[in-house]
């Protein structure tokens, strides 16, 4: 499903003879028609055309935004977890101390000095989004190092980062793919806000989120559902698809699930 | 463990002047300040009263030496004045705690049991239709923003069927009532319990699977233990704790509240406190309000530590 | 356990059922009311609507928007051809708590008005007073033009004479309690705790104030115009406009708010269809809406760029469709038809090829790197206008870059020197001659435009009463602006409001009146008002 969705993504201008950006205030409003199979919305713009030129925007701010903050989570979370004591005392501190940071505040000063852009928004998301991921995987560690497979691998001379890497870590896939998950909604949902906010992508420029916004007025929840159902369908589509696609992760990477 | 708990407390402090050191240099790098946040296009404000109100807030001095001064002042226990009304801070901030404590709190006490009790259940009919079913409706919670599922809610439960009020905490300048304040309580708390329940029931179900199989577990089984005695005592204990972190990582959000949704709907709570000193640069409120977030974000981390080693007391800090 | 918690729900959600009876108790006025607006009149751009129940000011504009109301001042004389105005004030109006209003109240204000370590925003309205400069610069320590004759007499002297004073700047000037806040040093006035309990003279008390929640003001028994019919107003506070227009849906408000953006176009059919609303879906807002740019930058410099920028965008159709009709196309600045020629004007036609044309003769090439485009209306209207313009122009070989950015965020911009373009608005419903803020040489929002011959138009235009002689000076300097496209005049808004009908006296006051009149409180009668029943 995810490939079908970042397949639109990334052949879009094969998929659509529309423009996204091609104004046309005389076919406003319109709904699905042979022409424009998903309408126009209140710029007569093709929705079909913008949903899927909208999923480049969302799903690399998504995938990208949660592979930083994903890698940095699991490395400082693991490390922590595993050597504990004084290790797991400075990089929990840290991550305190990132935890605490307001993300509205970090935004606004960062797009001040950086510019707004879509760039900027992703690093920003995946900067401030790695603590939690952290704080999971270590949880998971504290708990994990002391089970008795990998005392036993200890006992056989085992090396950290074997121990890490190959032991303990698959074990903690499961938690890391539901984080993942939400990680990845989360952030294409937060692209939505700090657009309304003037911090994410500008118009004219499509995103899955910016289209919700666009459409949130009773006018149009009410008279025209083919400018929210298509976004909303497609973040759904792309979460839910995240989610299966862990699961899997997990069980091929955890032999003891037997389904 | 007290030790522990003590050498924690102690270098809390030294992390949460870096916090509150880093948090006001961004601050202060945000675009304009208090005074020109003031002034619109519509009524623009000479050039000598821009000065003369700089002057007279401290904003012109540079940005160590506020920080200097806003600090000691912090220390003396004094959270300072509202850059735009001139009122108390620690007065403006305990107005609005009780509304935020009152919506977070709800939504969130409803979506941890909610959400852990549907985890458990779906984990244990793994792959049935049971278990799709909550998958994938938790999944239209999750994929919709929460102000589009504010609208929709309001669109559905207040305009259409008329059964509750749109806005607000309690019908404004009515003598108080416990049922108007739930009435006004129920769309954004449902509002919210829409987007967390999915959280933690995704988080139970995944560490009640890797769980479910782990050896220790299949020991007690071959012990011959009663499948339920198996799932309480061995099962659910240890899959508690990736739970206990979400749940930890979400506790600050009691008093910092939610910006969208005390937005929606007029809540008045911390939420709307915070988004309109950012729109107004009013910044001893928002160093007042994220400063109380960061040490509630340091103790609610020292408490889930605490907590892993009583779930599971093999969990030891040293 | 799941069960229970299911119960527990279903109760939670019948007992809220069972408690529907949202009774609209008798003689309450539910008004939305928008947060940040609580400043106090000195500061404030927005609470105006507060000034007039409670604190008021001396003399009111009408609703009508065509004359004065003597408020605290009974009458006023001129001296001359406006060098010096004597006011004599109402005798036996109180406080809110008793104690009498009289000269020093009067005295007070306007220092306070002028006063420069208390910067109000509306000092400027005083700044024809004599004294007025030496006042701000710290050469004196008050107003020597403003001097009490008796208890009951104020004598305001002007250094810059105009017969226009009191209907242009005199209504702005709201008064202030001398017996509370006279001994408060300036620099604290700004965070008395008076503003959030005020003590005024008007027909409604202030009764409580619960933050971001509402203020309560009750009837005044004692109030000089008769007691008020109402029992009570609520402002009910919001941040954000879809709040308010599912409150007024839901009959939770009776009106919608007008300051910071009314009923968004697209939601006016919606509102039509109820029958308990008034709605004014084209009351004029008194706003030239435009595009505003840098004129000591290039290519802003060239009038011919921005000749082609009009030429490129078509106007018309922007308004016929996403704005719905609602706005007026606007060839220059002034939004009072009066103040504008008849004919001579150019209208600048949808026509590309004669933006193309333009554009060529100055040797534009298509920029590759967009002019930042600064907007702040956040509601959806303004997205898809800043859409069809973005395409409009990128059709003719200019590109922009629209950007949403909150007002410290734009003031910034314009200090940093580095404003490019934008999307905005000036609120001039009162009269044209607010328009100079946007014209005078040297002005901030001038940004680079100087021409003397406005300035002294305008000039012109104050120093005359009649209308008819007024107006001479005003369509000159229609024509002036039209040319020259000091700003890119797009359309003058419509705010379109709705009432609920059953505040008496709420959406007729409104049909009467022309036009929106921002930032300064307006005599609507409210104490004739009455809730239907």
């Amino acid at each position: 499903m995810i490939i079908v969705l970042l397949f639109l993504a990334v052949f879009a201008p094969l998929l659509s003879s529309h423009d996204p950006y091609q104004v046309n205030l005389e076919i406003r409003n319109q709904p699905p028609s042979a022409a424009n199979w998903l309408g126009t919305d209140g710029n007569g713009r093709d929705v079909w055309t913008r949903m899927i030129y909208g999923g480049r925007v969302s799903l690399s701010v998504g995938i990208v935004a949660v592979s930083i903050s994903t890698v940095i989570g699991v490395l400082i979370g693991s490390v922590a977890g595993f050597f504990g004591g004084l290790v797991d005392m400075v990089l929990m501190r840290m991550t305190d101390i990132v935890m605490s940071f307001p993300m509205l505040i970090v935004v606004i000063s960062f797009v001040a000095i950086t510019g707004p852009s879509i760039y900027n928004s992703m690093i920003a998301i995946g900067i401030l989004g790695w603590p939690t991921m952290a704080r999971l995987v270590r949880s998971q560690f504290l708990y994990l190092r002391q089970v008795e497979f990998v005392t036993a691998a200890v006992a056989l001379g085992a090396r950290p980062p074997r121990l890490i890497f190959r032991h303990i870590l698959p074990n903690t896939v499961g938690s890391i793919v539901v984080a993942v998950t939400f990680a990845v909604s989360d952030a294409i949902l937060l692209e939505a806000a700090l657009s309304f906010l003037g911090l994410g992508v500008q118009v004219p420029m499509p995103s899955w989120g910016n289209m919700l916004r666009d459409a949130q007025t009773l006018s149009i929840l009410e008279n025209r559902p083919w400018m929210w159902i298509p976004p909303g369908l497609a973040i759904m589509l792309a979460v839910l698809s995240i989610n299966f696609i862990g699961d899997g992760l997990r069980d091929a990477l955890d032999p003891r699930i037997v389904l | 463990m007290s030790k522990y708990v003590l050498r924690r407390l102690l270098i809390n402090i030294p992390v949460l002047l870096g916090v509150t050191l880093v948090i006001f240099a961004l601050a202060s790098a945000m675009p304009g300040d208090a005074v020109v946040a003031m002034i619109s296009d519509e009524s623009p404000l000479a050039e000598d009263l821009i000065a003369i109100r700089r002057g007279q807030l401290g904003l012109d001095d540079p940005v160590p030496v506020q920080y200097v001064r806003w600090i000691i002042n912090v220390l003396r226990g004094n959270l300072g004045y509202s850059y735009v009304s001139g009122t108390p801070i620690s007065a403006m901030i305990l107005d609005r705690v009780p509304a935020t404590v009152q919506l977070m709190g709800t939504s969130l006490v409803i979506a941890v049991i909610l959400g852990c009790m549907l985890g458990i259940v779906i984990a244990v009919r793994r792959a049935s239709w049971l278990d799709y079913m909550l998958t994938v409706m938790s999944f239209v919670g999750l994929s919709v923003p929460v102000f589009f599922l504010g609208m929709v809610l309001v669109y559905v439960f207040s305009l259409r069927l008329g059964w509750l009020p749109t806005s607000g905490r309690v019908t404004a300048g009515e003598q108080y009532s416990f049922v108007d304040n739930l009435r006004h309580l129920i769309l954004p708390a449902t509002c919210l319990v829409l987007v967390r329940t999915p959280l933690f029931m995704r988080h139970m179900r995944a560490s009640m699977l890797e769980v479910i199989n782990n050896d220790y577990t299949r020991t007690a089984r071959g012990k011959g233990l009663r499948e339920r005695t198996v799932l309480v005592r061995h099962v659910l204990r240890n899959a508690l704790i990736p739970v206990i972190t979400v749940v930890g990582v979400t506790l600050p959000a009691l008093f910092s509240g939610a910006i969208i949704v005390e937005t929606v709907f007029q809540w008045p709570g911390i939420g709307l406190l915070y988004i309109n000193a950012i729109t107004q640069r009013d910044i001893p409120v928002l160093m007042s309000i994220t400063t109380i977030t960061a040490v509630l974000v340091v103790f609610s981390n020292l408490l889930t530590d605490i907590v892993y080693s009583v779930v599971d007391p093999r969990i030891r800090y040293s | 356990m799941v069960k229970k918690y299911a119960m527990l729900i279903v109760a939670l959600i019948v007992l809220s059922i069972s408690g529907i009876a949202t009774a609209q108790e008798d003689g309450t006025y539910r008004s939305a009311f928008r947060t940040g607006c609580m400043q106090g009149p000195l500061w404030t751009t927005c609470g105006h609507r507060l000034d007039m129940t409670v604190l008021q000011p001396l003399v009111a504009i009408r609703w009508t928007a065509d004359s004065l109301q003597p408020m605290l001042a009974e009458s006023w004389e001129m001296e001359g051809n406006g060098d010096a105005y004597v006011l004599s004030l109402r005798e036996g109006v109180t406080w809110h708590d008793g104690e009498p209003f009289t000269a020093d109240d009067v005295v007070f204000s306007l220092n306070a008005y002028a006063d420069p370590e208390i910067a109000s925003t509306w000092a400027s309205k005083l700044q024809d007073v004599a004294g007025y400069a030496d006042f701000q610069s710290g050469a004196a320590d008050s107003l020597s033009g403003v001097t009490k004759i008796d208890n009951y007499t104020v004598r305001i002297e002007l250094a810059n004479p105009s017969p226009l004073w009191v209907d242009l700047q005199l209504i702005f000037i709201v008064m202030m309690p001398e017996h509370i806040l006279g001994d408060v040093p300036a620099s604290e006035l700004r965070s008395h705790p008076f503003w959030e309990n005020r003590v005024g003279t008007g027909p409604f008390i202030w009764s409580q104030y619960a933050p971001d929640q509402f203020i309560e003001v009750v009837r005044n028994e004692n109030y000089y115009e008769g007691a008020p019919l109402l029992e009570r107003i609520i402002y009910q506070i919001y941040a954000d406009i879809p709040t308010i227009l599912n409150a007024l849906e839901n009959g939770e408000v009776d009106d919608m708010s007008y300051e910071g953006g009314g009923i968004p176009e697209t939601e006016v059919a919606r509102f039509e269809n109820r029958s308990e609303l008034t709605v004014l879906g084209q009351l004029n807002a008194g706003l030239p809406t435009y595009i505003q740019w840098d004129l000591t930058k290039e290519p802003f410099s060239d009038v011919r760029f921005r000749q082609a920028v009009l030429y490129a965008i078509d106007r018309q159709s922007i308004i016929d469709t996403i704005m719905l009709g609602l706005p007026s196309r606007a060839d220059t600045q002034f939004p009072q038809a009066w103040a504008r020629p008849e004919e001579g004007m150019n209208t600048y036609p949808y026509a590309p090829d004669r933006a193309r044309e333009l554009l060529a003769e100055m040797g534009w090439a298509p920029n590759a790197e967009p002019f930042d485009f600064i907007y702040y209306y956040t509601d959806n209207v303004t997205a898809e206008v800043m859409v069809a313009i973005q395409s409009y122009l990128a059709d003719v070989g200019i590109n922009i870059a629209p950007r949403l950015l909150d007002p410290a965020g734009i003031q910034a911009v314009y200090s940093d020197n580095a404003f490019e373009m934008g999307y905005f608005a000036n609120g001039q419903g009162l009269d044209p001659s607010l328009g100079r803020v946007l014209t005078t040489c040297g002005a901030q929002l001038a940004l680079g435009y100087c021409n003397p011959r406005v300035d002294e138009l305008h000039q012109l235009g104050i120093s005359v009463a009649d209308r008819d002689e007024r107006a001479v000076y005003y369509r000159e300097i229609s024509l002036i602006l039209n040319e020259e496209l000091q700003k890119g005049y797009l359309w003058y808004a419509a705010r379109p409001l709705a009432f609920n009908n059953r505040i008496v006296g709420l959406a007729q006051h409104w049909l009467e009146q022309p036009l929106i009149l921002f930032n300064l409180p307006v005599y609507q009668e409210i104490h004739t008002w009455y809730v239907e029943g």
